[in-house]
């Protein structure tokens, strides 16, 4: 009985099918895109320094900065947000129109709400995207993450008169 | 040589073809929070608590005001409850939504097919202002 043996060096499969494979694999993978962040930070050790009743206006200014809005009662307030992913592609900064009196309602319940007080409302924002390829098909997916401050703070007294802090999970 | 052939003509073909698919959510709300709520029991304070402030607020003494982001007039969201519920002049709806935008679109050979749907869900919570409680909420789906 005869034997054949194939050569070690012998390709088993022909060139075109192992270049076709290979670029097939070389398709695939996960395409993680650079995130966006906007606002400004808000660590949660600062915001717990925050006491409601004795931190003044100034002190807020100090740590958080010049407040991304205002909010006086009765007012639409036009509240900037950056760049952010959205399906398919990136939606440009812009302003989101606000009612000012739904920040108000948020101190409705603890506090009567006077003509001279304001809520300077700030916001921590990080838009992510991530993309799947798999040869032909590709997958993305966009997800954007708002922490939110709201400081009531009563202009006559220069006090801040009580928070919210909303960290989005 | 078949098989070479069939390597061949299957990359020119899917030369041309490629599927692609994105999501976007924007939440304020879950279905969890939401099964948590009880007409006539639940407070202010606990929606406030669950779904931070509301996106717009609607009151009965100010039913001509146009609220944003919807830019309708307030009479709108409270006439949500108008047939079930006496309203009075304290009463106030809250409003909350969620938006979710899903994109997906191909091109196979010379051919490029594209589709976009927008899934809105939205919470409508109306709220006796005198003291507090739920009286009644509402949800709805727009596609």
């Amino acid at each position: 009985m005869r034997v054949v043996r194939r050569s070690k060096m012998a390709p088993a499969y022909p060139p075109v099918a192992i270049l076709a494979a290979f670029l097939l694999v070389s398709l695939q993978g996960c395409v993680p895109a650079f995130p966006f962040l906007s606002g400004v930070p808000l660590p949660q050790k600062t915001v717990d320094e925050v006491q409601p009743g004795k931190t003044t206006r100034s002190e807020v200014l100090e740590w958080f900065g010049m407040p991304l809005s205002i909010a006086k009662k009765g007012e639409v307030l036009r509240i900037p947000h950056g760049p952010e992913w959205a399906a398919g592609g990136v939606r440009p900064a812009g302003y989101n129109q606000v009612d000012a009196d739904a920040f108000f309602e948020l101190f409705s319940t603890k506090h009567k709400i006077t003509d001279h007080q304001r809520i300077y409302y700030y916001f921590s924002s990080l838009s992510t995207k991530y993309g799947v390829v798999l040869a032909v098909y590709v997958h993305e997916s966009a997800n954007t993450r708002v922490d939110r401050l709201w400081l009531l703070i009563d202009e006559e007294t220069g006090l801040v008169d009580d928070y919210v802090f909303r960290k989005e999970l | 040589m078949l098989r070479n052939l069939v390597v061949v003509i299957g990359s020119a073909v899917l030369t041309g073809c490629l599927y692609a698919s994105g999501t976007e959510k924007q939440r304020s709300f879950n279905d969890a929070e939401v099964k948590k709520i009880e007409r006539g029991r639940t407070t202010k304070e606990e929606i406030l608590k669950w779904f931070g402030p509301p996106l717009a607020i609607a009151r009965k003494d100010e039913g001509d005001k146009i609220i944003p982001p919807e830019n309708v007039r307030a009479e709108t969201f409270l006439e949500l409850f108008a047939a079930k519920h006496t309203l009075t002049e304290g009463d106030v709806v809250y409003y909350y939504r969620n938006v979710e935008a899903k994109n997906s679109g191909g091109v196979v050979l010379f051919v490029v097919l594209e589709d976009r749907r927008l899934a809105t869900s939205k919470l409508w919570v109306l709220i006796e202002n005198g003291n507090g409680i739920v009286k009644d909420f509402v949800t709805g789906e727009t596609r």
